[in-house]
């Protein structure tokens, strides 16, 4: 590992290669990303220019980690990706409603909520996916998996609106999902998990 | 339209799914531990090996995580594109 833990003009030049890949392929993933934000070109290179900024100081500070495993660059471009998806969940609900909240399940489906539509025709399906959110879920349970399943918020955005992290976000949602699923299989709507037919 | 199997896809997959009857559930990675070696897991699938049986945890967690399979989407297309972009700075 030379070029990051050099010194001198060696260490900047490899810096500054690195962070124009960087660059190069957080405008890339901001691009792919960007389709329902409604940023504008110049908003959007500057949430790339930022990306790229913080994954590069990512990069220096874990390159001691790196173990050859796979394409360096491969390894650095996670931390553009992340970067990307955490940057663009600010920008989210700059155009988004503010009552996509804990209720928002009542209203569903309407036009902001596609998943309804397209997923769930029959009614008695979607009265008890319904019933089993409003009456099994505890209230983060039912707000998590309004906002990411069926209102289609990136766990981004919504991990940031909560103050809370993507890992602990998914945690939520996983235990949410295991309570309808548990619920729905009670009602004979979908298979009961493996560990609930073992038992 | 078949609702029931729609009506999963809200769901997600039996968190106790596995691979075979009489197989253990994987474990999911998480997306911390996940994050940690999807570099690997892109990168086998780029070289198309199996990254799902060569890390079955993160398989899992990334049919469950919207934000992380979209990191993986992202890295896939990425490291695809402009793995060998440059010298290697290492």
């Amino acid at each position: 590992m030379d070029g990051l833990q050099a010194t001198g003009a060696r260490y900047q030049e490899c810096v500054a290669r690195l962070h124009a890949l960087l660059l190069r392929v957080a405008r890339h993933e901001v691009s792919r990303r960007s389709g329902s934000l409604g940023l504008s070109g110049p908003e959007l290179d500057d949430v790339a220019q930022q990306a790229a900024d913080d994954a590069l100081m990512a990069v220096k500070a874990k390159v001691g980690d790196f173990r050859g495993e796979s394409r360096f660059t491969t390894w650095a471009y996670r931390f553009v990706v992340l970067e990307v998806s955490s940057k663009l969940g600010r920008h989210f609900w700059r155009n988004r409603p503010a009552d996509l909240d804990q209720d928002g399940w009542e209203r569903l489906p309407d036009e902001r909520s596609p998943v309804p539509h397209d997923v769930v025709e029959h009614g008695e399906l979607w009265d008890a996916l319904g019933a089993a959110i409003r009456d099994d879920l505890t209230d983060l349970q039912r707000r998590v998996f309004v906002a990411i399943v069926l209102n289609g918020v990136p766990m981004d955005a919504f991990a940031r609106e909560l103050g809370s992290n993507r890992n602990a976000v998914y945690k939520v949602l996983f235990d949410a999902r295991r309570r309808l699923r548990s619920s729905l299989a009670a009602a004979g709507y979908v298979a009961p998990a493996r560990s609930e037919e073992r038992a | 339209m078949n609702g029931p199997t729609q009506l999963e896809r809200l769901l997600g997959d039996d968190p106790d799914r596995s691979d075979g009857d009489d197989a253990a559930p994987v474990v999911d990675a998480g997306c911390a531990a996940g994050f940690e070696v999807l570099h690997l897991y892109v990168e086998s699938e780029l070289a198309g090996g199996d990254p799902a049986e060569e890390l079955p945890g993160l398989a899992v967690h990334l049919r469950r995580c919207p934000a992380c399979h979209e990191d993986y989407l992202g890295l896939l297309e990425s490291a695809g594109r402009f793995g060998d972009a440059g010298p290697d700075p290492v």
